[in-house]
């Protein structure tokens, strides 16, 4: 760092420069320097959090596609199931329903995926036999057997492989006056092609053979981060928005929601992104070379939503609608070229509570669900906010995008 | 551990490291001065110096745990505020107008100038410079750097940056050259009792004071 000319236009600018005068800060200038140590501080504190949420974000979505396996207590889905099993007997781990019911020693394997309606029902009549509690006569015993003995000929002989055979008989009546109604429980429930028969004449099957009800009413909290601009994205400064929200089920695939959301919108905008004739605000924004907006907002939307894809691990929903802005508070700073009048060249201006504007933002977004229970979810939802009017004091074209975090609680139906 | 201003005192330090405002604060009361001193020569107005100042004492604040103990602290305080002034430089002059030293045509140096100008007089001609010449002109003439350090700084080739330096002393021996015909134009009228049209009061305390 040690150039060699020696000019003389250089020496003197040097040296006079050398021992500048006292040069002493005033109140002003360390309380910009407190606000700009708050302000990047405040911005790292929250880049850090966003960088996390987008990295938690890109997990989930992973997860979510694909490890989480898809739900399997649905009957259609065990229909399915039993299709599959019966084209392909050999594969998965599907047991053969014969060889369970009749022990070990079973080697008459029926298949039970070719059952009809009244087989099952005989199946399901001898079983219910015996499984009644209490001690049981030998008579009884017997009858039990002779009953069941008789349904499953008829299941053999319908299904072309005559009559049971005798040892696999016996196997089953041991089977049948041991601990059958333990087992009964299982294996029924186990048969693919069974299950979904049986459950109409067998009152006591699980609850969940019946159709899972229609819940209306869901209640959600979200947060979302968001850039809002009043130009183009390329400006934004980022924000955050925050709330509750609370939604209703119109039809299969349709429902509506509203909501209370906090947000927080930063943007710098230059004097041309604002519209406002009103003194002092006119002709402070006249004078500035630019506006630094710091606005508090509450959004109160109402959207509708649309399933759009209904496959059982995520829903995908394309959701529209309005919302109205309370600006509870506008912090405005302008920044001007410093002067006799503006020695430091910025000046304040804030309200509280001035604004509305109802309806008037239209929202736009893309919602991924992902089920963590029956009544529990997870929601990843980008979107974005744009204004029909000029929003708060400066009516500036503020559009906000963002990508909400949402875990939504669907209300049981009583 | 000396405690001049040449050296950070250590609780200062800590304190700042740690966060304190009390110690931020005094720091940049205590250090305001010198480092406005090089602001001022890189910004073109004491608003836009106030701005660098800001943004170099935030990275100073942010970044205590990496200056070295051992070593004197105003070098390292003007390393930065002078690193700081240069990318304030960069983000506002996408662009420049600069030219390549093989099209300049280089006239005699050496000319003749006034050494009576004081420091406001200097500050306010270096600041009505053009941007990349006032960047060029401070970092070789005033802070020492070659003109090869100055190309990489500014992303600039060395030809460039001989070029600027040479346009900027032109302009500052210019614009001395067309003070001193002001001076003499408005001083000489009432030196002679001519008050004619700058025989008000107020112009006489003006020129008095020197502005």
């Amino acid at each position: 760092m040690d150039n060699t000319d020696h000019n003389y236009t250089d020496t003197l600018f040097k040296q006079g420069l050398s021992s500048p005068p006292e040069l002493n800060p005033t109140d002003k200038n360390w309380e910009d320097m407190e606000r700009l140590l708050a302000t990047k501080a405040k911005v790292r504190s929250m880049a850090w959090i966003y960088a996390v949420s987008g990295v938690a974000a890109a997990i989930l979505i992973f997860l979510f596609l694909w490890f989480v396996p898809e739900k399997t207590d649905t009957a259609t889905q065990q229909a399915q199931k039993a299709k599959h099993t019966e084209t392909d007997p050999g594969a998965g781990t599907a047991r053969s329903p014969k060889a369970d019911i009749t022990g070990p020693s079973g080697s008459d394997p029926i298949p039970y995926g070719n059952l009809s309606d009244s087989d099952i029902k005989l199946r399901a009549a001898a079983q219910k036999e015996i499984a009644k509690p209490g001690i049981r006569s030998e008579h009884n015993q017997a009858a039990d057997a002779a009953h069941v003995q008789a349904g499953l000929q008829v299941v053999g002989n319908r299904s072309g492989l005559g009559s049971i055979n005798p040892v696999s008989y016996s196997n089953l009546r041991t089977s049948l006056s041991g601990n059958f109604a333990s087992q009964r429980e299982v294996k029924i429930a186990d048969l693919p092609g069974a299950t979904a028969k049986t459950a109409a004449v067998e009152k006591e099957e699980p609850a969940s053979r019946t159709p899972v009800p229609l819940r209306r009413w869901g209640v959600s909290l979200a947060f979302s981060p968001d850039v809002n601009s009043v130009k183009n994205m390329h400006n934004g400064n980022l924000g955050t928005s925050m709330g509750m929200g609370v939604s209703y089920r119109v039809g299969k695939s349709l429902s509506v929601g509203t909501g209370v959301y906090y947000s927080q919108k930063l943007y710098s905008a230059d004097k041309k992104s604002y519209h406002v004739t009103e003194k002092p605000f006119a002709t402070w924004t006249s004078y500035s070379k630019k506006i630094d907006a710091d606005c508090r907002v509450l959004d109160i939307p109402v959207n509708f939503s649309m399933r759009i894809s209904n496959k059982t691990s995520n829903k995908l929903y394309a959701s529209a609608g309005m919302s109205s802005y309370i600006m509870l508070s506008e912090k405005y700073e302008f920044v001007y070229n410093v002067s006799a009048a503006y020695p430091t060249g910025r000046r304040e201006y804030s309200i509280r509570n001035e604004n509305k504007h109802i309806l008037n933002i239209v929202n736009l977004a893309i919602a991924l669900e992902k089920p963590l229970s029956d009544q529990v979810s997870l929601t990843i939802q980008p979107y974005a906010k744009l204004p029909l009017t000029g929003i708060g004091k400066g009516q500036t074209d503020l559009k906000s995008v963002g990508l909400g975090f949402g875990l939504n609680y669907s209300m049981k139906k009583k | 551990m000396n405690n001049s201003l040449e050296y950070l005192p250590d609780k200062l330090r800590e304190d700042c490291i740690r966060g304190d405002a009390g110690g931020q604060k005094k720091l940049y009361y205590q250090f305001y001065g010198f480092a406005m001193g090089i602001c001022l020569r890189y910004a073109r107005d004491r608003d836009e110096a106030n701005d660098i100042l800001n943004e170099g004492f935030f990275k100073v604040l942010t970044n205590l745990g990496r200056y070295d103990q051992q070593k004197p602290f105003l070098p390292w305080l003007a390393r930065i505020m002078t690193n700081t002034a240069i990318d304030h430089y960069r983000s506002q002059v996408r662009h420049p107008a600069m030219d390549d030293i093989a099209e300049m045509d280089i006239h005699g140096e050496n000319p003749v100038i006034d050494s009576k100008l004081n420091y406001d007089d200097l500050i306010r001609l270096v600041q009505a410079l053009p941007p990349g010449y006032r960047a060029v002109f401070n970092l070789y003439a005033i802070d020492g750097y070659s003109h090869e350090e100055i190309g990489v700084k500014l992303g600039i080739s060395a030809g460039t940056s001989k070029s600027n330096l040479f346009k900027a002393r032109q302009k500052l021996v210019a614009m001395i050259d067309a003070q001193k015909k002001i001076t003499e134009r408005v001083v000489r009228p009432i030196q002679n009792n001519d008050n004619g049209q700058y025989g008000s009061q107020l112009y006489r305390h003006f020129i008095q004071a020197g502005t």
